[in-house]
């Protein structure tokens, strides 16, 4: 039940704390409560029907830059 | 997209050098991780075969359906029957066994369960029913703060409630060190519950233990990326914790989910299975929502008598990585996903259940 899977937001119902998300096909009911100003396009990360996350095209690229890092280090220490 | 980066192969390799590299300089490191869904990483890429021999890479107490205890299955077993109440639970839950039954087992007794998928599926069959129903509420605080902001946000149906088995995974971990239960050198933090428990919990995981502790992601290169990051770390003596998954989890947390779990939920003492009781490592009920509590609503009747372990199973020693899945006589001969006799064949969070799905009987 942990397993969290990266969606787009499709749909934001009027209510605004839910609506429709979509990943490979297949669309799912999903709250939006735990996450600021859901939109449509938005990449987020649903755990049991819930948006727990948002998923950032940035900070993935960031995320890549730290791990590049750490092997810089590690090939630094071998040579 | 840069996400596939985060399976990429030549990455992959690079780290994979890096770490065996690096850790010549030690004996032998045991890094231990704290979530099922890694270990289902591990399994399926294979990770463990680029590592050097002198890194065990161990699965902790990460699957919630695994540390569910056997008192609370026949606890709820127990009540669907006598007061002939619906039981709404996740499917992983379902084939988990009590001391003699599992929920799905338990419906030859007459116990009526469905499975859901979230908590807007129970509320939906909850209002279709005609009698009581129960919400069998499992998992970490990942699936906790989303129950609580539906409990805060939706109208609910007047005869569902919550029997909660909800655990706090810092404090659960911080707990199992202080016993003395786990023998490691490091630590790979949960991903997704961080997510919503933010790390600053962990620090005192950290400095107390003298730990290098990092939060992962779940593709091979985020295992791989934080167990670099702790090889550095052991490297300058130093123990911290750090965020390899930065593009999607915060330091401090989600905020709003914290907010939801505060104003839902009390930190408890709670049984983990094959544990025991471990000190302010449950969410229950606030007594403002007494009335949403199925164990007082109802008054469930909890046997002081029951079994955590079949006779023979040794789930226990993997949730803590004392032993490894195929050093229990049981695994792959009597028990498989087919037939689990332990909790850990069961879900797909479950240690056991991972191994199998990669080397089968082998």
């Amino acid at each position: 039940m942990c397993i969290g899977i990266p969606m787009q937001i499709v749909e934001v119902y009027e209510d605004g704390i839910s609506g429709v998300i979509e990943a490979g096909g297949t669309k799912k009911h999903c709250f939006f409560m735990l996450i600021d100003n859901p939109k449509v396009g938005d990449y987020v990360l649903v755990h049991a029907g819930n948006a727990i996350s948002k998923l950032d095209e940035q900070e993935a690229k960031e995320n890549l830059e730290l791990i590049e890092q750490c092997l810089l280090g590690a090939k630094g220490a071998v040579e | 997209m840069q996400w596939s980066k985060f399976k990429d192969k030549d990455l992959v390799l690079s780290l994979a050098h890096g770490i065996k590299q690096k850790a010549k300089k030690f004996d032998r490191l045991r890094i231990m991780h704290v979530c099922g869904t890694h270990e289902n990483a591990i399994a399926r890429y294979a990770l463990r075969d680029l590592l050097p021999n002198n890194i065990k890479l161990l699965a902790g107490p990460g699957c919630p359906v695994c540390v569910t205890s056997s008192k609370d299955i026949d606890a709820i077993i127990n009540y669907g029957i006598k007061n002939d109440c619906t039981i709404l639970t996740f499917g992983d839950m379902l084939r988990v066994k009590g001391s003699a039954y599992s929920l799905l087992s338990a419906s030859k007794l007459g116990l009526y369960v469905k499975m859901v998928y979230g908590l807007d599926e129970a509320i939906y069959y909850a209002k279709q029913a005609k009698k009581d129903a129960i919400f069998f509420s499992v998992g970490f605080e990942t699936t906790a703060a989303p129950v609580a902001s539906i409990i805060k946000s939706v109208n609910l149906p007047e005869n569902l409630s919550f029997f909660s088995v909800h655990k706090y995974t810092p404090n659960g971990v911080l707990e199992l060190l202080k016993a003395g239960k786990l023998n490691i050198d490091a630590l790979i933090l949960p991903g997704h519950a961080s997510i919503v428990s933010g790390l600053a919990p962990y620090e005192k995981v950290a400095s107390s233990f003298n730990l290098p502790c990092v939060a992962a992601g779940f593709e091979p290169v985020d295992v791989l990326g934080a167990i670099l990051m702790i090889i550095n770390q052991l490297e300058d003596n130093i123990c911290k914790v750090e965020n390899e998954y930065e593009r999607l989890l915060n330091y401090e947390g989600n905020k709003l989910a914290q907010k939801a779990l505060n104003d839902i939920f009390d930190i408890t003492d709670s049984i983990w299975r094959g544990l025991g009781i471990i000190k302010n490592s449950g969410f229950e009920f606030k007594k403002t929502y007494n009335y949403l509590n199925a164990k007082l609503k109802f008054n469930i009747p909890f046997s002081d008598s029951y079994t955590e372990e079949q006779k023979g199973c040794r789930c226990a020693e993997v949730i803590l990585g004392t032993i490894e899945p195929p050093q229990c006589p049981m695994y792959a001969k009597i028990c498989n996903p087919h037939n689990p006799v332990g909790p850990c064949m069961v879900s797909d969070e479950g240690t056991c259940r991972n191994w199998w799905e990669v080397k089968g009987d082998i």
